[in-house]
């Protein structure tokens, strides 16, 4: 077949689609405008009302045990630790968004979404903030909820096997999650160097 | 500009260029739904990126570059999206043996682009929609060389897959 048959061929396919009215059109638009608003919106209350919970739960405890110094730093280093990661997820979500451009030459748009995936790929931090992270929290509610102090509490050997059975458990859960957000990382990753790796093989040509 | 006016604008090329999404969406995607998906998807980034199109010289481009790296960015390794193959219905109304036999051709030319990866398909729809080896650089981000590398092999690709189909 030679070339001008697929050029004719061509034509024909892409002459004959159903077109839309330009009514259907903005239809479109605004359904699908509508759908990311409410994501947006939906993930801003659920990280917003989780950190005020959290921060909410820290300050009212922490008011209520004035004097468990080693309570009081459980729940201070728990409070560091989250607010530094949250502003890292933060900063994240903006570098991500400032890069998520369709308007760019397809190479260059490979090379951002590679380099900020790259980067959050080769990040452990996530291995290590969400077992401390997890300890922490489920220290501050437990030692609160007993009405004992810190020290009393972890002397206690029913605390003591409690946290044993429950940490483990709990930490398996998280690493499985996080591992599947990984993984998928990866697999998307993997991908777009796939494409971007294309793209540069012809520039050896 | 008056907002109404700028919708008004927007809709008026998306209108004239909404063949641009289709195709790129034809070539990308296998699935009546996934393609339906990606032309609401393409729609919305155009959207979003209107304003920059004050920048650009040509209107078909700039459809063509965000439509393209609008199904890059959803087309994912081994998904879903490749098992189901179903191509549109063209409308016809010629003589029903020519009609069947052209549409034969299309279907055959359509599964063969569709088999190229997405980075050959992209290079090849421009081409096809006789972009000249500056856009297709420009659109894609590679040397004007390269482009034209690529377009010849992609051809050899195609007419070879074709050829071998009608065996």
């Amino acid at each position: 077949m030679e070339t001008n048959k697929i050029q004719e061929l061509w034509k024909g396919i892409s002459s004959d689609f159903p077109a839309k009215t330009k009514e259907e059109l903005w239809v479109l638009i605004y359904k699908k405008s509508k759908s990311a608003m409410n994501k947006i919106i939906s993930i801003s209350i659920i990280s917003g009302l989780t950190n005020l919970g959290l921060i909410v739960f820290i300050v009212y405890t922490s008011l209520h045990r004035r004097y468990d110094f080693l309570y009081l730093a459980n729940n201070g280093l728990l409070l560091l630790i989250a607010s530094i990661l949250f502003t890292f997820l933060l900063i994240f979500f903006k570098k991500i968004k400032a890069i998520d451009n369709a308007n760019l030459p397809l190479k260059l748009m490979l090379s951002n979404k590679i380099e900020i995936l790259d980067r959050a790929n080769k990040t452990k931090a996530s291995y290590f903030a969400i077992p401390v992270l997890y300890v922490l929290i489920c220290l501050s509610i437990h030692v609160y909820f007993e009405n004992k102090s810190m020290v009393e509490v972890l002397k206690n050997e029913e605390s003591i096997a409690g946290l044993i059975v429950g940490l483990p458990i709990g930490l398996a859960v998280s690493y499985f999650a996080s591992a599947r957000i990984k993984k998928y990382q990866r697999r998307k990753l993997e991908f777009l160097k796939t494409l971007f790796a294309e793209l540069k093989e012809t520039e050896k040509h | 500009m008056k907002e109404s006016d700028y919708k008004e604008q927007f809709l008026k090329i998306v209108s004239d260029y909404q063949g641009i999404i289709f195709k790129v969406s034809l070539v990308y995607f296998r699935n009546e739904q996934d393609r339906k998906d990606n032309f609401q998807e393409v729609l919305f980034q155009l959207w979003k990126a209107f304003p920059s199109l004050q920048n650009r010289n040509s209107i078909g481009s700039w459809i063509y570059a965000i439509a393209i790296n609008t199904s890059i960015s959803r087309i994912r390794k081994n998904s879903k999206i490749e098992i189901c193959n179903s191509l549109p219905e063209t409308i016809d109304h010629a003589d029903p043996h020519c009609q069947f036999i052209k549409q034969e051709e299309q279907n055959q030319l359509i599964e063969a682009i569709q088999n190229l990866n997405p980075i050959e398909k992209s290079v090849i729809l421009l081409y096809l929609e006789e972009k000249s080896y500056e856009e297709i650089a420009e659109i894609l981000g590679i040397t004007i060389i390269n482009a034209g590398v690529r377009i010849n092999r992609i051809k050899e690709k195609l007419k070879n897959a074709i050829n071998h189909g009608n065996k």
